[in-house]
């Protein structure tokens, strides 16, 4: 679905990671861990091809993803970021709506089809409740609920996310993993997370990347993960918790 | 319901432009509005000459100004954002300084407008690659008056440098008014308005999206730097037409987007463009209507009123802050 061919990523000449030979499959779920600065989030963005690599190739589905228009890469990748959004006046259903905007013509009229994805994302991420009122009402954590059935209703067989779970309680955290899971077994969808809720990402993700401070970005399997010691290098306060 | 509140707008805009030709010191009486080979010439010449052209571009100014502003507080996500405020109307002053001062001969309307198109564009254009640098909601304001102080210098220099009759022209200009439009000037404040609140009705779409901010709109499928390059064209024609034949006029442009969310409890920019226009329209003639009430033929300063209806709103939104933020 998503692969990269000795992929350079970082800002202005600062290389964060480089040789990466990574490939994202349908119906997985990746999560993508290391600690805070080692360039997760730009590497988030420059698959979501948002920033340009430093070099390298970077396919989606076989295809370069420079050759491809904005509105053909919103129809192949939604994106989850942590970004606060404000818009005061809009409705739940509104934001969700906006999930819709590669599919939606110049004055971004809604068809039937689309009405039915943007119901269909509400009621898949628990947020019926919330779809009519206005954002200025709500709590950071039910915004990035709409956020996430915004990436839902964009019906794209890839989503990134990162840190998704960042504003939510913890019933909300296990809830998200627990439908990304679903979403990539059930919907085939290719699904890779940031996070930091270790925990969680143990007992959900099919793989991990794991990026250890010294910038080395490693692929392990869920069982190679719990064996390795390389994730306690990375995480030594992991240790003294557990 | 917001349909329906839509239509009380224009109904009411009709009123206050009806107030418009009516107010001023010669009395006209309504009935000759609809009757007018009742009117005597000079009061024609009055009405058709002198009334008519300040209420129009009363309208036309308010509109571009009210969704200029909103347009800014769009895509720079801030609700203190506004044409008069970030520095947008001191840009087109300079241009129109530039040209005023020191044209010699060869000042046409035509270059008048360009010049504050390009020295609203130039200024916008700064505030936005200011803007990537500095995060905060009211450090882009600061940032904007400070702008603002260094055209005024430069504006200073020149009227320094100048003979005293442009100065006369210029400062006169410089206090804002609806009045110094002649039918003339109308042919081109009109199209150019009415083209340019089209256009950005037409980005209605992208405007949505770009309320979740650039990386989010990116990643939903716009054009980012096309959307942009069109934004800042057209607030820089909306805000530098309008302040080549108004003068600088202040508050309506920060003022009236937060009012026509308010109104309509929306923030569709489909409904909202049209609502802002509309809403402008209104306050601009509604502040124009207030400058003739003196009554005797003398003119209260616009600049002055705008800032004593504006100022309320914008101290609203910083102690509030309830229509962008949260």
């Amino acid at each position: 679905m998503l692969s990269t061919e000795n992929l350079a990523i970082g800002h202005r000449k600062k290389v964060l990671l480089e040789q990466l030979n990574l490939r994202l499959e349908a119906g997985e779920l990746v999560c993508l861990i290391g600690p805070n600065g080692v360039g997760k989030s730009t590497l988030l963005k420059t698959l979501a091809g948002l920033l340009p690599p430093l070099s390298g190739h970077l396919m989606w589905n076989q295809v370069p993803v420079r050759s491809l228009s904005s509105q053909q890469r919103a129809q192949y990748l939604a994106l989850i970021l942590t970004d606060r959004v404000e818009a005061g006046f809009l409705t739940g259903r509104e934001l969700v709506a906006l999930g819709r905007y590669p599919f939606t013509g110049w004055s971004g009229q809604l068809t039937y089809e689309d009405q039915c994805c943007i119901e269909e994302a509400i009621q898949e991420t628990g947020a019926t409740h919330i779809a009519e009122r206005l954002l200025m009402e709500l709590s950071d954590g039910e915004r990035q609920r709409l956020m996430i059935a915004r990436a839902l209703a964009q019906k794209t067989p890839v989503i990134l996310a990162d840190e998704p779970t960042a504003f939510l309680d913890f019933p909300g955290k296990a809830a998200l993993f627990r439908w990304m899971y679903k979403w990539a077994k059930t919907e085939k969808k290719a699904i890779l997370v940031t996070t930091h809720d270790l925990h969680l990402a143990f007992s959900f993700a099919s793989r991990f990347w794991l990026i250890d401070r010294s910038g080395i970005l490693t692929d392990l399997s869920p069982h190679d993960m719990v064996q390795a010691e390389v994730w306690k290098d990375t995480f030594p306060e992991w240790n003294m918790l557990h | 319901m917001m349909r329906h509140r839509f239509w009380v707008l224009p109904v009411l805009g009709m009123g206050l432009f009806g107030w418009a030709l009516l107010a001023g010191s010669e009395v006209i009486p309504v009935q000759y509005l609809w009757n007018q080979n009742q009117l005597t010439d000079q009061q024609r010449a009055i009405l058709w000459a002198i009334r008519f052209p300040r209420a129009l571009s009363g309208v036309l100014s308010g509109a571009a100004l009210g969704v200029a502003g909103l347009l800014m507080q769009t895509y720079f996500r801030n609700p203190l954002a506004g044409p008069f405020e970030l520095g947008v109307q001191s840009g087109a002053s300079l241009g129109v300084a530039v040209v005023l001062l020191t044209g010699t001969g060869i000042i046409s309307t035509f270059s008048h407008i360009l010049a504050g198109s390009l020295g609203a564009g130039l200024a916008l254009f700064l505030m936005l690659l200011a803007s990537r640098r500095t995060g905060g909601t009211a450090s882009l304001l600061i940032l904007g008056v400070l702008f603002g102080y260094v055209i005024g210098a430069v504006v200073n220099l020149l009227v320094f440098f100048s003979p005293a009759d442009q100065i006369r022209l210029f400062s006169i200009w410089g206090m804002g008014s609806f009045g110094g439009v002649s039918p003339a000037d109308l042919l081109w404040f009109g199209p150019i308005v009415g083209v340019g609140l089209l256009v950005a009705w037409l980005m209605a779409k992208p405007l949505n999206a770009l309320m979740l901010g650039v990386t989010y709109a990116q990643s939903l499928g716009v054009g980012v730097g096309s959307v942009q390059t069109s934004l800042l064209i057209l607030t820089s024609v909306l805000a530098g037409v309008t302040t080549v034949f108004c003068g600088p006029i202040a508050f309506l442009g920060i003022a009236v987007p937060h009012i026509a969310r308010l109104y309509f409890q929306t923030a569709d920019h489909r409904l909202l463009i049209p609502g802002a226009a509309l809403w402008g329209s209104m306050l601009a003639l509604f502040a124009s209507n207030l400058t003739l009430l003196p009554g005797n033929g003398q003119i209260m300063p616009l600049n002055a009123l705008m800032a004593l209806l504006g100022l309320p709103v914008i101290l609203w939104i910083l102690f509030k802050r309830t229509t962008l933020t949260s």
